[in-house]
């Protein structure tokens, strides 16, 4: 029991990774506002490369090729958040609220 | 000198979760931005923790500075200060979180009951190839082609969203 509370192995950062994952999706169901639903997502996104990273430390000597795809997953959703914020400006703008209930319809 | 190490990744390890869960569930957003902040540098130094520097700075400078920098810009932009003011009210929303502490507990409890959190050396073996030729053939025999796509990609969004913004401008 202290082995496994002093070792720091791949299952402590597996499991810190399945909360921070958990904690994003409660929050994009939990969430009516845009911006937090954003935030939220990043979360996700953060508990997904910790993962890939925890892995990647521990299965693989070169550390090489999980570090580039997990570089690559956070080029890609900061692309991504950066969409989503201005489309929220935009839904601003046009609708006056963030809420996304009142975010309904898909017309031009 | 083991023992401060584990602390410190405790400790870490706590700063990211409970950041996290106050970004979820706290309702003004100034205080979501700073909760998501502590969250993004403590996932930064989980990575100096794993010995990947160059990960963590990427982190760091892309999460915890980049997209909260623009976040804040936005909030500031619409000013809208509280977060959840239009949302349901709290039984509502009460039932979706307990549905994901339910799931996650039985997560862990299916994991540790079948042994999935701790495979043996058959499953790694089976597991661990699949994803090498994947990483193979990605990066190494079309590695740059990748990487080209990716800049290419990643300029045409960012591309969008400058035409986004200026279009809805225009209209106001």
């Amino acid at each position: 029991m202290t082995d496994l509370l002093t070792d720091i192995g791949l299952y402590h950062y597996l499991l810190t990774a399945l909360i921070l994952f958990i904690t994003g999706f409660c929050g994009i169901i939990i969430s009516k506002n845009l911006l937090k639903i954003l935030i939220s997502l990043e979360i996700m996104f953060c508990g997904v490369t910790l993962n890939l990273a925890a892995f990647t430390v521990f299965c693989d000597e070169q550390h090489m090729k999980g570090v580039i795809l997990a570089i690559f997953i956070i080029l890609l959703t900061t692309v991504q958040i950066t969409i989503g914020i201005t489309i929220a400006i935009n839904i601003f703008y046009r609708k006056s609220t963030l809420n996304i209930d009142n975010i309904g319809d898909l017309k031009g | 000198m083991e023992f401060t190490k584990s602390a410190a990744f405790y400790f870490i390890t706590f700063l990211a979760i409970f950041g996290a869960v106050f970004t979820v569930f706290v309702n003004k957003l100034k205080y979501m931005l700073i909760s998501a902040f502590i969250t993004f540098i403590s996932v930064g130094l989980l990575f100096l923790f794993l010995t990947l520097p160059f990960l963590a700075v990427v982190n760091i400078m892309l999460y915890g500075a980049g997209i909260l920098t623009v976040l804040f810009f936005a909030i500031v932009y619409i000013k809208q200060q509280n977060a959840d003011a239009l949302a349901s009210p709290l039984i509502p929303r009460f039932l979706p979180f307990s549905a994901g502490v339910v799931l996650f507990v039985l997560i862990i409890f299916v994991s540790l009951k079948y042994s999935i959190l701790i495979p043996d050396n058959e499953s790694f073996n089976y597991v661990i190839p699949n994803t090498k030729d994947i990483c193979v053939n990605m990066f190494i025999n079309y590695g740059i082609i990748f990487i080209i796509s990716g800049f290419v990609f990643l300029s045409s969004i960012m591309g969008f969203a400058v035409i986004l913004s200026k279009k809805a401008r225009g209209k106001k």
